[in-house]
């Protein structure tokens, strides 16, 4: 199984990340890769560890994103390709870089294109099954876990999905697209040698034009979450919060 | 005056909860100008619902596709459906209730119809033929106040944003037919196997209280006190992914920015230390009551009520006090 991983860089959502007048400032944060794009990139590197095969790294991003296409490679990818998108100015909004991606993996070859659910940043969400319809490629998402398909007919995955309230184990024929939750696996941390081998790993970087004419979302402005008051603390006098309860007790006898 | 259609998701032979609360919400924006999708193999047992919550039309697909037993995933074929729908009802803007169904589909169908998508939005307006929102993001550390100016705009509704109020039109409902055809073999997928969650439980988007269990629920005695607790007060149990990983519940019961988005009216969280990830998924909820050892833990802040102290002792003394009241 030959998969390709598309991963994103964002600001590391735990470290300072400062707002001025409706205006993120992430310029002090560490970056770092998207946590459920690492979830893909290991679910990926487990599967062809245990079945045969190989993962390679996507990411559209600038320069200084190329760290996290190295992270990818120290954990086990064979090669990245940076796809820088020209012109400078906001980073493209979900169905720009769908477009942006889509248009890489048209010359590409692969079995299975491996994603996050969504980004750490914008918690959108929307890219993968965008990038699979633009493809003409079957799409599943939320998957927690995958495994080769013994059967015919054809090649296929058998992916296993979280539904809102069941799980659904599917067989996706391949070439496919699947988003995966980071309840599919822990990304492993990888060792000092693994990190220098990596560095010997190629990344091409590629031109991509930002695409023209697809629908835009803008971001006008940002906002704290609106705070709670500070918590009544009541220690052992707990009525008050009982109170709060009373009305909800089921009459007659609960179901124990 | 902007012409809003609503998904309507059906699950076990009803409407869901924030289909109800979106079609509320449209209810509020378009007046009369609110219009209902709803796909499914028997679609008229929603008509007279859709009805009550103020729909001034529906259309409707029914393919016996949409059937629960159906080994076709449901993603491409509802695609496909609400294309069809979109096509045929040419609405300003579609309202979809988020949720995992709908995550699945947004991204096709902002291709299909060529539309921008404001995914995952707690609050939303159209004004002057634009559609603005919040929709948390970050981790739900901010809020982005977002907007998209289309003739066609997607927007998906987290659960709990508004509430779902009846509000029957005058004029009756007027139905609609949209031919649709989905040939099975063309999605590539077909399911093998379904774990179903244990029935008879309450669904997590649908319940007034949720009862949520954090890594400070060991074992299955906590369990039991977690379960207890729910069923005396008519709750839904959530958890956090560390009560998860340690097997005690199930993943559909999971809650946070994977899982579940819950605003129910009242939130327990035992022994949930209150990490940014599950923090995430229930900060819409009205009254938070946090019960947890670590006076210094998170959770607090995000709290009505505090308790701090051991659940195995306080859980107990609860059900019991509840009982007797």
């Amino acid at each position: 199984m030959r998969f390709i991983v598309c991963i994103k860089q964002v600001p590391d959502v735990t470290s300072p990340l400062r707002m001025r007048e409706g205006r993120l400032d992430a310029s002090a944060a560490r970056r770092t890769m998207n946590a459920f794009d690492a979830s893909a990139t290991e679910g990926a590197i487990a599967f062809t560890e245990k079945y045969g095969g190989e993962v390679h790294a996507a990411l559209a991003g600038p320069p200084e994103a190329q760290e996290t296409l190295r992270k990818a490679l120290a954990m086990g990818a064979a090669s990245g390709v940076r796809i820088e998108v020209k012109g400078r100015g906001a980073p493209p909004e979900g169905q720009a870089c769908a477009h942006i991606l889509a248009e890489h993996f048209r010359t590409e070859t692969f079995d299975a294109i491996l994603c996050g659910k969504q980004a750490q940043d914008t918690d959108a969400g929307v890219t993968p099954a965008m990038l699979a319809e633009l493809l003409g490629l079957p799409f599943t998402g939320n998957a927690i876990a995958l495994a080769p398909d013994p059967d015919g007919p054809g090649d296929a995955l058998l992916v296993t999905r979280q539904g809102d309230a069941r799980q659904e184990i599917i067989r996706v024929e391949t070439p496919c697209v699947i988003s995966c939750s980071n309840n599919m696996c822990d990304p492993r941390i990888p060792n000092i040698r693994s990190v220098m081998r990596a560095r010997k790993k190629p990344i091409r970087v590629k031109i991509a034009e930002m695409p023209v004419g697809s629908p835009a979302v803008q971001v006008q402005r940002y906002e704290a979450m609106p705070s709670r008051p500070p918590a009544r603390m009541l220690d052992e006098a707990w009525d008050e919060a009982l109170d709060v309860l009373i009305p909800f007790v089921k009459s007659g006898s609960p179901a124990a | 005056m902007a012409r809003l259609l609503v998904f309507v998701e059906t699950r076990e032979g009803r409407i869901t909860r924030p289909s109800l609360e979106a079609l509320s919400r449209c209810r509020e924006i378009g007046g009369r100008n609110v219009a209902a999708a709803v796909v499914s193999d028997a679609p008229d047992a929603h008509l007279d619902a859709l009805a009550r919550y103020g729909a001034q039309e529906a259309f409707v697909v029914a393919d016996p596709l949409f059937s629960a037993g159906s080994e076709i995933p449901q993603n491409a074929p509802l695609a496909a459906a609400l294309e069809c729908i979109v096509e045929r009802a040419a609405p300003d803007v579609v309202v979809l209730p988020s949720g995992e169904t709908v995550k699945e589909i947004l991204g096709a169908l902002a291709v299909q119809t060529n539309a921008p998508a404001l995914p995952d939005v707690s609050r939303f307006d159209v004004l002057k033929g634009a559609v603005e929102a919040w929709r948390p993001v970050f981790t739900g550390e901010f809020m982005a106040r977002v907007r998209a100016d289309n003739p066609l705009v997607l927007v998906s509704l987290r659960a709990g944003a508004y509430p779902a109020s009846e509000h029957p039109g005058d004029a009756p409902l007027r139905v609609r037919n949209v031919p649709f055809a989905f040939d099975g073999k063309r999605s590539g997928k077909t399911i093998r196997n379904v774990v179903a969650a244990p029935s008879g439980g309450i669904d997590l988007s649908e319940a007034a209280v949720v009862v949520a269990a954090g890594r400070g629920v060991r074992d299955e005695q906590g369990k039991r006190l977690i379960e207890e607790l729910a069923a005396l007060l008519g709750a839904a149990v959530g958890a956090s992914r560390g009560a998860i990983e340690a097997g005690l519940f199930p993943a559909s019961s999971l809650i946070g920015q994977t899982g579940k988005t819950v605003s129910p009216d009242v939130y327990v969280a035992a022994g949930i230390s209150g990490a940014l990830q599950h923090m995430a998924g229930m900060s819409g909820s009205r009254t938070v009551i946090a019960v947890n050892k670590d006076p210094s833990a998170p959770v607090f802040r995000h709290a009505t009520y505090g308790i701090t102290g051991d659940l195995y002792e306080i859980l107990p003394a609860w059900i019991e006090a509840l009982k007797r009241r």
